[in-house]
């Protein structure tokens, strides 16, 4: 059992490991928001700062998929990335509330880098 | 919570429209722009997933089972990055809580008098960021009737879509331009970037702001010191000082 917890991904039955790991990690949390929709107040402080550690664990994934990709991705240099996700944040400032043309442009603009290397 | 949904609005309504009107009316979301950008997103997970060594099978099986980008992409990252299985399954955990007071803020909106918690739990299987912004916003147009059949419309074809997205990404992407592939990868983390940004703007979520700030700077440093769960870390240090920044501000 506890082998079996600290062992990875290429030692399990891969469906067993993604529905155990993944799905049903992620599917009690939308059966217990229906549960507690009648019990629980949604501004609670508990929930504020679960709000919080999910937002920042968010924003961890973001920065490994930018900064420390893994694949295709990293073929192309730091620089290149950083510069398409500034981009796309100084445009998304000047349009927002509209989010659509702040991704467009950041990732059309390494587009263009990409083909152009 | 259903002592305050009169019952006049039934009968006040105008001819009743069946719930095929509203599963169709909620089908027809697909065509829009976040749908449109979330598509783009799984094809970028389906190459993601094969970079992490996924065949297409378990690739799908995770966009249709798990369906969340964020818990998507955490699971094939840690799958890529040989986490074991607790660790895994943790930062999962973590990652997907939000899910939780988003189900809770839609269910009052959703449910009518007559729906069953079954049907809430069927329906909450669809639900992520994309889905519930479409719902939220148009729910409050649509007779109270009608409102689970238009979600379960959207969500339901969205999710079969993105499934099929996925698979057709993760095939394609040997044959695909590597200049395509990696813009398509990119997509997803600018596409948190922006639309995590875009939530925080109230001021009722500035923890959440510095939430998103400590976050982009304390995993850097997690990561190049070669900590162990480093986005779990991140999640736990960056939320709580967060959490209470935001919270002595106020």
């Amino acid at each position: 059992m506890i082998e079996a917890i600290n062992a990875p991904f290429s030692e399990w039955n891969p469906y067993l490991f993604i529905l155990l790991a993944g799905a049903l990690m992620t599917q009690i949390w939308r059966f217990a928001g229906v549960l507690l929709s009648q019990h629980l107040q949604e501004d609670s402080e508990f929930i504020r700062w679960v709000h919080c550690v999910a937002t920042a664990l968010v924003a961890g994934v973001i920065v490994k998929l930018i900064v420390f990709p893994t694949g295709v991705l990293n073929d192309y240099p730091l620089w290149m990335r950083l510069m398409s996700a500034s981009v796309g944040l100084g445009v998304y400032m000047l349009t927002k509330p509209k989010i659509i043309w702040g991704i467009l442009s950041a990732i059309g603009m390494f587009y263009l880098a990409a083909i152009g290397l | 919570m259903t002592n305050n949904v009169p019952n006049m609005e039934n009968q006040n309504s105008p001819p009743q429209k069946g719930l095929f009107f509203w599963y169709l009316q909620g089908v027809r979301g697909l065509i829009s722009i976040p749908a449109f950008v979330l598509i783009s997103a799984f094809s970028g997970f389906g190459t993601l997933a094969r970079d992490a060594g996924l065949d297409v099978w378990q690739a799908m099986t995770i966009t249709l089972t798990t369906w969340a980008l964020p818990s998507t992409v955490l699971l094939a990252g840690s799958i890529a990055s040989g986490s074991s299985f607790i660790t895994t399954a943790l930062t999962v955990a973590f990652a997907s809580i939000r899910l939780m007071p988003m189900v809770m803020s839609i269910v009052p909106v959703l449910k009518s008098p007559k729906t069953r918690t079954s049907s809430l739990l069927a329906a909450s299987w669809f639900l992520a960021i994309t889905s519930w912004v479409h719902a939220m916003t148009h729910l409050p147009n649509i007779p109270r009737d009608g409102r689970l059949a238009f979600f379960f419309g959207f969500a339901s074809s969205l999710t079969i879509m993105n499934t099929g997205v996925t698979g057709l990404a993760h095939m394609a992407s040997p044959q695909m331009p590597q200049a395509l592939s990696a813009t398509l990868v990119l997509l997803t983390p600018i596409y948190f970037l922006i639309t995590m940004i875009n939530s925080t703007r109230s001021s009722k979520t500035t923890a959440n702001r510095y939430a998103i700030i400590l976050g982009l700077i304390i995993t850097p440093i997690l990561v190049l010191i070669n900590a162990p769960a480093d986005l779990l870390l991140c999640g736990f240090i960056g939320g709580t000082l967060a959490y209470f920044v935001g919270r002595s501000k106020t």
